[in-house]
């Protein structure tokens, strides 16, 4: 049962860092669950994909509202970024958890670098990394281009998804931004209002082989939930500035840590 | 932004803040259920599934309600896309009703899936 209480206040810390600084939680999800708890890679993955669905839905509901995201294009690259998690989804049940938690490092040292050379990585509440001039009018009559090539990238988005068990923002803000023209905050809105149907493929794909426990997610769920509730309304009070140098730390620490789990081998951890 | 999309982006936007709100409530529920029934209970790992939610609401388990919390919020964003199918229907934008559709059938074939 302590275990449990644990897991909620580790979610609702993910879900409170998330939410400030424009990161699905689950970056820190899967290493907390992994790591702190011994929970298997794969039930961590899946754990975590539910967890990303509650935060997107969370969120993308005030997007949505506020007319930030585009619906219309969220839904086209919602066909590939489906069948991207599913396929992710699959891959992992054959792959070893060892060859995942060496792929999750990967990821974790590459958002750390995109942190650091701040590239968008997605922040509609703040308009992103790039969206600073002061402008708070969102551009609403835009020219989407380049469809077939985002579609590709979303379906790597998805894959991302389905095999590690994050929302994949970090790739599809980007390319919605830099290779489709859609202006920054309506793609991190889209990004965020995608990331729900996303990780629900990616979540029945581990639901069907046993591998969400009924604790571990409900524990997890229910803390990310809250932290990211607490986090959209507390944003504004916070200058995430020097927060975002710490997270690139423990970023990075984590990629080290997930990558010598990987290898079986010991760290800290 | 025209009425239209004002409209679908609101049904959306409801759809998603139903959903999510519904699932944590019965998580709460479910949780103080449980912990008022059986202090200090025993919480044995179990893999979620539907045959172990329509065994847990035959036993009147309060399980049953932090299970169905999950999946509640697992098919929010299913039923948000047939939200915004039925806003494209209205609309009489076939396209985008097409491209809903699709999202819909990926979506169901993976849930079907797992009963097979």
């Amino acid at each position: 049962m302590t275990d449990y209480s644990f897991m909620a206040i580790g979610g609702l810390i993910a879900g409170l860092f998330g939410s400030v600084l424009g990161l699905g939680g689950g970056v820190l999800i899967i290493p907390m669950l992994t790591l702190i708890f011994g929970i298997p890679m794969k039930e961590a993955v899946g754990t975590s994909l539910i967890c990303v669905i509650a935060t997107s839905c969370g969120a993308a509901s005030l997007y949505v509202k506020k007319h930030l995201a585009d619906i219309r294009l969220g839904m086209t690259l919602e066909l590939a970024t489906t069948i991207g998690a599913i396929a992710g989804g699959l891959v992992a049940g054959i792959i070893k958890p060892e060859v995942l938690a060496i792929l999750f490092s990967f990821l974790l040292f590459y958002i750390a670098l995109s942190m650091i050379r701040k590239r968008v990585v997605g922040d509609p509440a703040k308009g992103g990394e790039k969206n600073q001039e002061g402008n708070s009018s969102v551009q609403r009559d835009y020219q989407v281009t380049n469809l077939p090539l985002g579609m590709g990238a979303s379906f790597f988005a998805g894959n991302i998804s389905g095999l590690l068990g994050v929302g994949g923002g970090v790739i599809k803000v980007p390319t919605m931004y830099l290779l489709m023209r859609v202006p920054l905050k309506i793609a991190a809105a889209t990004s965020n209002f995608m990331i729900g149907v996303t990780a629900t493929a990616g979540a029945f794909v581990y639901y069907a082989r046993g591998e969400v426990d009924l604790f571990v997610s409900g524990s997890t769920m229910m803390g990310v939930f809250l932290g990211a509730l607490i986090g959209s309304r507390i944003l504004h009070l916070i200058k995430t500035e020097y927060l975002k140098k710490i997270f690139v730390i423990v970023l990075l620490y984590l990629s080290v840590e997930m990558l010598f789990k990987g290898l079986q081998l010991r760290f800290l951890f | 932004m025209n009425g239209k999309k004002e409209k679908i982006d609101i049904r959306v936007g409801n759809i998603l803040l139903i959903g999510s709100y519904s699932a944590a409530v019965l998580l709460i529920a479910g949780l103080l259920v449980l912990f008022a029934r059986t202090p200090g209970a025993e919480l044995e790992s179990k893999p979620l599934s539907f045959s172990l939610f329509f065994s847990y609401v035959k036993e009147n388990n309060p399980l049953a309600l932090l299970n169905l919390g999950i999946l509640v919020m697992m098919l929010t964003p299913l039923f948000r896309v047939i939200a915004a199918g039925f806003s494209f229907f209205l609309e009489k934008d076939y396209k985008y009703l097409v491209i809903a559709s699709g999202v819909l059938i990926i979506l169901l074939a993976t849930i079907i899936s797992i009963f097979i």
